[in-house]
């Protein structure tokens, strides 16, 4: 019950300017025929880039299910900006957790356009 | 209006001090208007700008420069020749212009001012404010763009100059650029890859504020100048142009820089957040490892079966010693020595013969490894998975699935007991227990493998995103600096302060009663470029003249006569003018003639002052007006 990244994670977008919804794509595999994933994109914290929500917050959930066969993720994620330093270049972290709890990151960034 | 009178200047009777004074007048004139107007500077006339003609090896202009209006410098330069770029300091008085003798290198970032010197009475020389031109736009520039003509030896460059000033010294400055060779570029990208590869691995995010870019951006490019130095330099046309900064960046431009640096960064990030997670699990997988080694259960069933096998084997069944020998690799995990699980912890497999003594250990697994490192250790951490899967599945067999036979006979018949003691039912417990083991060691050996697999894939295109961002990095060869002296005064025509120009035009002078036609000089107090538009280059200096004519047809009159010409057919005319547009002109002044006394006993003469105003034209256009008058001769005269 492992997870392999076959392809890492990417914003469609290349840039972006808030509030922008942003489209997150990715292939995973697992080592077993299916498995239960949790998916955790998170933000820094220090800066100015949201998640869009009432409250705005630094992390979102996703849960899938990950098949032995190469598997597909697409995430749509609504980024707003909010207090914190002014950042032209942003990351989002992925941590991709596993029935075993073995965190697997991944990670893409998008230019903030102002 | 009266005439003015100045007798006894002219008398008729001084016919001898008369014929001098007016010979000298027309002789005046005369060499005036025969050396026409004197041009501002040699050039075609045929051609809209002049064309000067450097000699770069040589260090010369072949010409004296022109002013006031735009020309164009021709000069030959090697076939190798990519790009030349043109400057000039000017100054009214001669001087020389002074260079540091070593530049810096890399250069800094704004150029540095030329020192001047001009020379002063005694031969000293005084160091002077200057700087080179254009000031503003940059050089002016040649590109060889074009093939060279087959068997070319040489290319010829052409470029613009604005109009100069009169009377003036210049030095011009040729910085000829020679084309790049692919030696150059394969080592500037060899030494710039390595340059970049350390500065962005000290950086630890892949985010950036605007102010974090500004500072990269001004670190990497010092960076890649002092890669280039001494032989190339960085051209400064796109982002990597640090005298325009980062925040008026064109948009364009940050994205392109964000997209080349952040990839990057992103991909050293990742590998990163791989390796730390890997020593994290790299610990546990050990931890199973031990738990499987340590296992008594295990061993003990591996005994027993083993047991089995060689009691069957004797027997003539070689069922379960095939079935022993089918897994005897996988079997290794349960006897894994201290040095076994030491490699089976950077990665190495389990499968196959242990490394040979003095092997040196793998890299160890941090932020230097590279990719077809990384790539090893994700290949042996799948073997192991590999393995762990074959051991998994064995021991499943035995313990849940269609093997369970060979088992319970073990525990019933008590084989493999060294001690005495075989396998127990509690044993068979405690082979559930292993079988967890085996199976988390082979979920953390394929969580391993990922790890390791990203790094491999990160390191690989942290190589491809670096080579990216050095390869968008434009170079150019040091260009090598010619200093040339030029000036606008090369000759005595160019030299003057004045200048003298011939025109002709219809003076009318209300005592004369009519239009009278002339031809003259006019002389101006300052360099004049009749070539440069008076809408460009106007000013008081370039209009006003004074002038000096002569009538072309008599003025003398008859029954009774009152007036004659000064000389035979032909007065005088001195006066003052401005030019209105660049070839016709205003001018007043006054007709000198002689008066005779209207009495006729009276036989005397006197020079006489008449107020003219006159309208006259260059000479150069008089070809117009001959079309439709005779009134002008078709040549100067003489």
């Amino acid at each position: 019950m492992s997870i392999t990244i076959v392809r890492n994670l990417d914003v469609v977008q290349e840039s972006a300017k808030l509030p922008m919804r942003v489209d997150l794509s990715q292939t995973l595999s697992s080592s077993e025929n299916k498995e239960q994933v949790t998916i955790e994109y998170a933000l820094n914290e220090d800066n100015d880039i949201w998640f869009d929500g009432s409250p705005k917050t630094k992390t979102v959930s996703r849960t899938e299910t990950i098949a032995r066969a190469e598997t597909p993720i697409r995430h749509r994620l609504s980024l707003v900006h909010g207090d914190g330093e002014e950042v032209e270049r942003a990351k989002i972290a992925q941590t991709i957790t596993d029935e075993l709890g073995i965190e697997t990151p991944d990670q893409a960034f998008l230019t903030i356009v102002r | 209006m009266p005439f003015l009178v100045v007798e006894g200047v002219h008398s008729g009777k001084d016919p001898e001090s008369g014929a001098r004074g007016r010979g000298l007048a027309v002789a005046l004139l005369f060499c005036s208007v025969v050396a026409g107007p004197f041009p501002a500077a040699a050039q075609d006339p045929t051609s809209p700008f002049p064309d000067i003609k450097v000699d770069l090896s040589g260090r010369l202009f072949t010409n004296v420069l022109p002013f006031d209006v735009p020309f164009l410098v021709n000069g030959e330069v090697p076939l190798t020749t990519q790009r030349v770029d043109v400057r000039y300091v000017g100054h009214s008085q001669s001087f020389r212009v002074a260079e540091p003798e070593a530049v810096d290198c890399p250069p800094p970032a704004t150029p540095v001012k030329p020192r001047c010197f001009e020379t002063i009475r005694g031969g000293g020389e005084r160091e002077f404010g200057c700087n080179w031109q254009p000031a503003s736009g940059g050089p002016i520039s040649w590109t060889q763009e074009l093939e060279p003509p087959a068997g070319a030896q040489t290319l010829t460059f052409r470029v613009p100059v604005p109009p100069l000033e009169s009377r003036s010294y210049y030095v011009f400055k040729f910085e000829v650029t020679r084309e790049l060779t692919d030696a150059d570029v394969t080592e500037f990208r060899t030494g710039a890859t390595t340059a970049l590869d350390e500065l962005l691995r000290e950086i630890q995010t892949v985010e950036a504020t605007p102010a974090d870019n500004e500072r990269l951006r001004a670190r990497l490019v010092r960076e890649l100048q002092g890669v280039a130095c001494p032989g190339l330099r960085i051209t400064s046309d796109n982002l990597f142009n640090l005298a325009i900064p980062y925040p008026q960046l064109a948009d364009q431009y940050k994205l392109e820089w964000n997209r080349l640096v952040g990839e990057v960064l992103n991909a050293q990030d990742l590998v990163t957040r791989n390796i730390r997670q890997r020593s994290g699990v790299q610990p546990q997988l050990e931890n199973e490892l031990d738990a499987i080694a340590a296992s008594d259960p295990l061993d003990k069933l591996i005994r027993a079966l083993k047991a089995q096998a060689a009691t069957g084997q004797a027997a003539g069944d070689s069922l379960l010693n095939e079935f022993m020998t089918q897994h005897q690799e996988v079997l290794r995990f349960a006897d894994l020595g201290d040095a076994e699980r030491a490699n089976v912890s950077l990665g190495v497999s389990t499968a196959g013969p242990a490394p040979a003594a003095g092997t040196p250990p793998p890299p160890p697994f941090d932020e230097t490894i590279d990719a077809a490192a990384a790539g090893q250790y994700a290949a042996n951490y799948r073997t192991t998975q590999r393995d762990l899967g074959d051991l998994q599945e064995w021991l499943d067999g035995l313990v849940n699935g269609g093997n369970r036979r060979l088992l319970d006979e073990a525990v019933a018949t008590g084989a493999g007991g060294a001690d005495g003691q075989g396998l127990t039912d509690d044993d068979v417990e405690a082979l559930e227990t292993v079988l967890g083991n085996v199976d988390r060691a082979r979920r953390l050996a394929a969580g391993l493998a990922n790890f390791a697999e990203q790094v491999q894939r990160q390191q690989a295109a942290r190589t491809t995103s670096l080579t990216e961002l050095v390869n968008v990095v434009r170079i150019q060869a040091a260009a090598a600096g010619l200093i040339v002296d030029a000036s606008t005064l090369g000759n005595f025509k160019t030299q003057q302060s004045w200048y003298i120009a011939a025109d002709f035009g219809f003076a009318l002078a209300p005592e004369v009663d009519k239009a009278i036609p002339y031809i003259g000089t006019n002389i101006y107090f300052r360099p004049v470029n009749k070539d440069a538009p008076l809408r460009d280059k106007g000013g008081f200096g370039r209009r006003f003249a004074v002038s000096l004519g002569l009538t072309v047809k008599s003025i003398a009159d008859e029954s009774p006569q009152t007036r004659d010409d000064l000389f035979d057919s032909n007065s005088l005319l001195f006066g003052a003018g401005l030019r209105l547009t660049d070839s016709g002109r205003l001018g007043v002044g006054a007709l000198v003639f002689e008066e005779r006394d209207p009495n006729p006993l009276v036989n005397r003469d006197s020079l006489t002052f008449a107020p003219y105003i006159s309208l006259s034209f260059d000479w150069d256009i008089l070809e117009f007006f001959k079309g439709f008058s005779g009134l002008f001769p078709t040549q100067p005269p003489g």
